[in-house]
């Protein structure tokens, strides 16, 4: 009932903010832009005896997984701590008979749910884009064929768990600068910095929590990092991820309680 | 209610801001804190909302150390701490539900405060719509809104017109009439003197004064420091059995109190002294407290 109600109070945080739209208007106009590639056939869906879907799910989660993913957790992450600085609320919400670390928990626990709002908003949109284009474009052959769901919804959960560590990182930084430009211009040096590495071989991409969404998931993957981090299991996969997860969060918690509020 | 024991805090690589400070907030008074700006009000109430960690020194509320009791105290404890700290995309209303869910407190209690700072028609519209008064109210209603026992607000009059100080000023007196305890921070003596029952006169980290404001009133009745201005300052001078003036149209004259004045101004026109004004000086309130923290 506790954590519910911090809970409850982040998310009325958000109500008629850019927050709020952030999730919805970056994930339908990524649909757009996937839907008009499909309908230049840009990845040429119809081959002989492969089902379509495959290939339209493969290529639509890359297009999220390249452009969305990361860029969403560090714009995410920025928005909701800009509500805090706006309203000057750390020294309200510090002085109240509340934990700082239940307040920083319900935090993180709202940005972890846009996130995955964002995953399967997404899913379901490349879901229902597929029937469409099916229906627009008879010779792509999607009718003849079901869509592989789970595979869907197996690739959407992985992306969702490679960005964990991005999302913990920015939300220490953004507690630790107290700003919101300080820790906006180190997440996109990161992300570029993490597009560079994720187009390279070195093994360090796997633990550096920027490159790390960028490899999870991608259907023309050569490099043999992306392959081994794409076709591995949990410890290749998923524990980069975690990690910095585990260690960001605590280290913010850390932080927090001893922080005096000037 | 707040017990302060020789509390000594130093920020970062400055001087120490406060330096063995002690109070004492009696229950069901309005405890005025003043003290010039840079005196440390606005560091001792960090302190006592756990804000800040003191360097030493206690601080008790409700007879509670405040460092292993945090939250219990704190729960009975409603702030304002500067300006209010309020969402400025969302409404009064909204606002007021974001407390509701930190404080665990029934919702019914939204109109409640609202009706008691005067927003109940503007509780719809988004807060960064208000003028600075609204805002001050709204940060009010949300320091009343779980039923302290104890308000802590730091210069809550911030940015009021004087309509809006008087209305806040009617609600303090009004909430200590139904045993609310109030500590009340400002750097305005003319402000506190119509409100508080206790004061407490801070400067550079040092309380300077604290007790009943009347037990103040009478402390410094006793060096009540009159100016006339006469043409004839020497004549008034001799008139009193007072030494040569250094000024040959002011005579500074030392009295009992107020109410010796008239007995003042009779003897000098009985010794055909020619007035045209007399001011005091040093006997108000607010002209002691200047001189105590110039």
């Amino acid at each position: 009932m506790n954590a519910f109600a911090l809970f409850r109070a982040e998310g009325r945080k958000i109500k008629s903010s850019t927050t709020i739209y952030l999730v919805p208007v970056t994930v339908t106009l990524l649909l757009a832009v996937v839907f008009l590639a499909h309908n230049l056939d840009v990845h040429r869906l119809s081959r002989i005896g492969e089902n379509p879907w495959t290939r339209f799910i493969n290529t639509t989660l890359t297009s999220y997984v390249m452009m969305l993913a990361s860029p969403l957790c560090v714009l995410l992450t920025a928005a909701v701590f800009h509500l805090e600085q706006r309203a000057d609320a750390w020294k309200q919400l510090y002085s109240l008979p509340r934990s700082r670390s239940g307040i920083l928990l319900a935090k993180l626990g709202l940005l972890i749910g846009l996130n995955a709002l964002a995953v399967v908003l997404y899913c379901l949109g490349v879901w229902a884009l597929g029937y469409w284009l099916g229906s627009r474009f008879p010779e792509y052959e999607m009718g003849f064929y079901a869509p592989n769901l789970s595979a869907l919804w197996a690739t959407g959960s992985k992306i969702f768990v490679a960005t964990l560590g991005l999302t913990a990182l920015q939300f220490w930084l953004h507690l630790f600068f107290k700003s919101i430009i300080a820790p906006l211009g180190i997440g996109f040096f990161g992300l570029i910095a993490g597009f560079i590495l994720s187009t390279t071989e070195v093994s360090v991409t796997r633990w550096f929590p920027y490159s790390y969404p960028l490899i999870v998931h991608d259907s023309n993957a050569t490099s043999a990092v992306h392959r081994e981090v794409i076709l591995g299991g949990f410890t290749a996969g998923f524990i980069g991820s975690l990690l910095w997860f585990l260690a960001c969060v605590l280290v913010s918690l850390w932080w927090e309680e001893r922080r005096e509020i000037y | 209610m707040i017990t302060i024991n020789k509390l000594s805090y130093s920020y970062p690589r400055q001087e120490p801001t406060l330096r063995g400070l002690s109070l004492h907030v009696e229950p069901g008074s309005i405890y005025g804190f003043l003290g010039p700006n840079g005196a440390g009000k606005s560091t001792t109430i960090r302190n006592l909302l756990g804000l800040l960690r003191p360097d030493s020194g206690t601080i008790k509320l409700f007879g509670q150390e405040l460092r292993s009791n945090r939250r219990s105290c704190l729960a009975r404890v409603g702030t304002l701490i500067e300006a209010p700290s309020l969402y400025p995309n969302l409404s009064a209303i909204d606002n007021l539900k974001i407390a509701c869910d930190y404080r665990q407190v029934s919702q019914r209690r939204i109109p409640e405060v609202l009706d008691l700072v005067g927003l109940a028609e503007q509780a719809r519209k988004s807060t960064h719509k208000y003028s600075m008064g609204m805002k001050q109210r709204l940060g009010l209603a949300l320091a009343l809104l779980h039923d302290p026992e104890l308000l802590i607000l730091d210069e809550p009059t911030n940015g009021l017109d004087p309509a809006g100080i008087s209305d806040i000023r009617r609600l303090l007196l009004d909430l200590r009439e139904v045993g609310k305890t109030i500590m009340l921070s400002s750097h305005l003596l003319p402000e506190l003197e119509k409100t508080v029952t206790h004061l407490g006169i801070l400067h550079q980290g040092n309380m300077l004064f604290e007790g009943p404001l009347s037990a103040l009133k009478e402390a410094w009745a006793t060096n009540f420091i009159v100016e006339v201005q006469t043409p004839q300052a020497s004549l008034a001078a001799k008139a009193l059995q007072l030494s040569e003036p250094d000024d040959t149209d002011v005579l500074k004259i030392t009295l009992p109190g107020r109410e010796a004045i008239p007995d003042l101004i009779r003897q000098l026109t009985k010794a055909g002294i020619d007035i045209y004004a007399v001011r005091p000086i040093t006997g108000d309130l607010e002209s002691h407290f200047l001189q105590l923290t110039k």
